[in-house]
C-alpha cells in the first residue's frame, strides 16, 4: 500500500520546477490584492495550467497570467500592495526561465536574484530614512497601526484607553486640526525600549537576508539563505500577518534552494506564519 | 556556451523589471510625494508618512464665503491616488472636478499628514501640509 501511495505522492510533488509552478499558481490566488474577477481569472488559469507539466514549462501560460494581472495592476497602481506586484515579475520570470538552456538553473539564479533585490531595497529605505533610524515609525505604528496592539498593549505597556484615546485624537488632528496644531501621545513604560529593538531587528534581518542572497556563498555558507529567509518570515508575518508576502518570499526561497534535503523548511515555515500569527493575536486578547 | 550566456540573461529578467519598477517609485518619492509603501518601490514600513496617516480636505469659496465641502464617496479610489503622490496631476484634475461638482468660484484642495517629534516622555504629533493646491 505505502509501496503504492509513494510513487502516486511523487507524482503530485513532481519535479522541482513543476512542484514551483503549481505553487507559483496558487500564489497568484492568494495575491490578486483582494480584487475579485482578477482572483477569479488568476483560478481559472491555475485550474488550467497545474495539472499538466507541458503547460508549465511552457513560457506562454506564463505570460498570459502575468499580461492579464499586470494589466490589472497597473490600472490601480497606488492600491497594490508590492509584494503583488512582485508576484507578477516573478511569473514573468517563469515564463522567461523557459527559453534556457537549463530552465531550473535560471529560475533558481531568478529566485534568488529577487528576494536578494526585494530585501536590499527594503534594507535601502530603512537605513537612509530618519523616521525610521530614529525609532519615531515604530512609535507611531505602535500607537495607529492596529497590526501592532498586540506589541504595543502586551509588550510596550500601553493601556486599552490610553491607545484608544490616541488614535482618536490622532483621527481628530487630521480630519479638522489647522496646520501646526499638536496632538501629545503619552507612550506607555516600554514603547521606546520595543520600538528601539524593532528598529535595530528590522534593520539587521532585512541586511543579513539581502547579503545572503545577493553574496557568492559556497558550501554550509548557503545555509544562511534559509536561516535569515525564515527568521525574517516567522519575525515579521507572526506579527504583521502580510500571509501573501511570505508564501511569496518562502516559494522563492524553496526554488532557489539547491540542497534537496533542506527545501521541507519552507512550507513548514508557511504553516508556522499564520499559526504564530494566531497565537500571538490569542496571546494579547 | 552561448546558451549558458543566454540563460545568464534570462535570470535577470525578473530582478532588472523589479529593480527599473523600484527606480521609478524612489523618484516619485522625491518629485511628487509618493508614499514609500507605494508603486512597488519596497519602501513599506519604512516611513509614517503613508496613506492611512494622510488626509484630504476640500475647501470651496461661493460666493465670497469659503466652507468645507465633503469629498464625494464616489471619488475614493481618486482621493486614494492623490494621498499616494500628492505631488502629480491627479490632484489638479480633482481639485477641478470638485470645484464643478461643488458650484464654486474656486475650490483649495489640501493633503495633509504628521509630523512626529520625541520628547522625553512624549510623542509629538503636529499636522503638517503635505500639498496645496488652488483652482483656477
Amino acid at each position: 500500500m505505502t509501496a503504492r501511495l509513494l510513487p502516486a505522492w511523487r507524482d503530485l510533488i513532481g519535479p522541482i520546477d513543476v512542484l514551483i509552478g503549481r505553487l507559483s499558481l496558487l500564489l497568484v490566488i492568494v495575491n490578486t490584492n483582494y480584487d475579485r474577477p482578477v482572483m477569479i481569472a488568476a483560478a481559472i488559469g491555475a485550474a488550467v495550467i497545474a495539472p499538466h507539466p507541458r503547460l508549465i514549462r511552457s513560457p506562454w501560460p506564463w505570460f498570459a497570467l502575468a499580461a492579464v494581472i499586470g494589466t490589472a495592476q497597473a490600472r490601480i497602481w497606488w492600491r497594490v500592495d508590492d509584494h503583488v506586484v512582485a508576484t507578477t515579475y516573478w511569473l514573468i520570470g517563469f515564463g522567461a526561465a523557459q527559453f534556457a538552456g537549463d530552465p531550473i538553473l535560471v529560475l533558481r539564479r531568478s529566485a534568488r536574484l529577487l528576494v536578494g533585490c526585494i530585501f536590499v531595497l527594503a534594507f535601502g529605505w530603512k537605513v537612509l530614512s530618519s523616521q525610521f533610524t530614529s525609532t519615531e515609525f515604530f512609535q507611531y505604528t505602535m500607537v495607529r497601526d492596529s497590526r501592532f496592539e498586540v506589541v504595543s498593549q502586551t509588550i510596550g505597556g500601553m493601556g486599552d484607553d490610553e491607545l484608544a484615546s490616541a488614535r482618536t485624537d490622532l483621527a481628530e488632528l487630521s480630519r479638522s486640526g489647522d496646520i501646526g496644531d499638536r496632538v501629545v501621545v503619552a507612550p506607555g513604560p516600554r514603547t521606546a525600549t520595543v520600538a528601539g529593538l524593532l528598529t535595530v531587528w528590522g534593520i539587521g534581518i532585512e541586511g543579513a537576508v539581502a547579503a545572503s542572497f545577493l553574496a557568492p556563498l559556497r558550501g554550509r555558507w548557503r545555509r544562511l539563505r534559509p536561516t535569515t529567509l525564515v527568521v525574517f518570515c516567522l519575525t515579521t508575518y507572526g506579527v504583521v500577518p502580510v500571509f501573501g508576502f511570505a508564501a511569496l518570499l518562502l516559494t522563492l526561497g524553496m526554488m532557489q534552494e539547491n540542497e534537496a534535503r533542506l527545501r521541507p523548511i519552507y512550507p513548514v515555515a508557511l504553516v508556522l506564519v499564520p499559526l504564530s500569527s494566531y497565537l500571538l493575536d490569542r496571546l494579547g486578547s | 556556451m552561448r546558451s549558458a550566456g543566454r540563460d545568464r540573461w534570462l535570470a535577470l529578467v525578473a530582478p532588472i523589471l523589479l529593480l527599473a519598477v523600484a527606480t521609478v517609485a524612489v523618484v516619485r518619492f522625491h518629485w511628487v510625494q509618493q508614499s514609500s509603501w507605494q508603486g512597488a518601490g519596497f519602501g513599506m514600513f519604512a516611513t509614517h508618512d503613508y496613506v492611512p496617516s494622510r488626509a484630504l480636505r476640500a475647501t470651496a469659496s461661493i460666493g465670497g464665503t469659503d466652507r468645507a465641502v465633503p469629498i464625494p464617496a464616489g471619488l475614493g479610489s481618486r482621493v486614494e491616488r492623490v494621498l499616494a503622490a500628492p505631488g502629480d496631476a491627479a490632484m489638479v484634475s480633482l481639485a477641478e472636478d470638485l470645484r464643478s461638482w461643488a458650484g464654486a468660484d474656486g475650490l483649495v484642495l489640501e493633503v495633509v499628514g504628521h509630523d512626529v517629534t520625541l520628547d522625553h516622555d512624549a510623542m509629538v504629533v503636529t499636522l503638517r501640509s503635505v500639498r496645496r493646491v488652488e483652482v483656477p
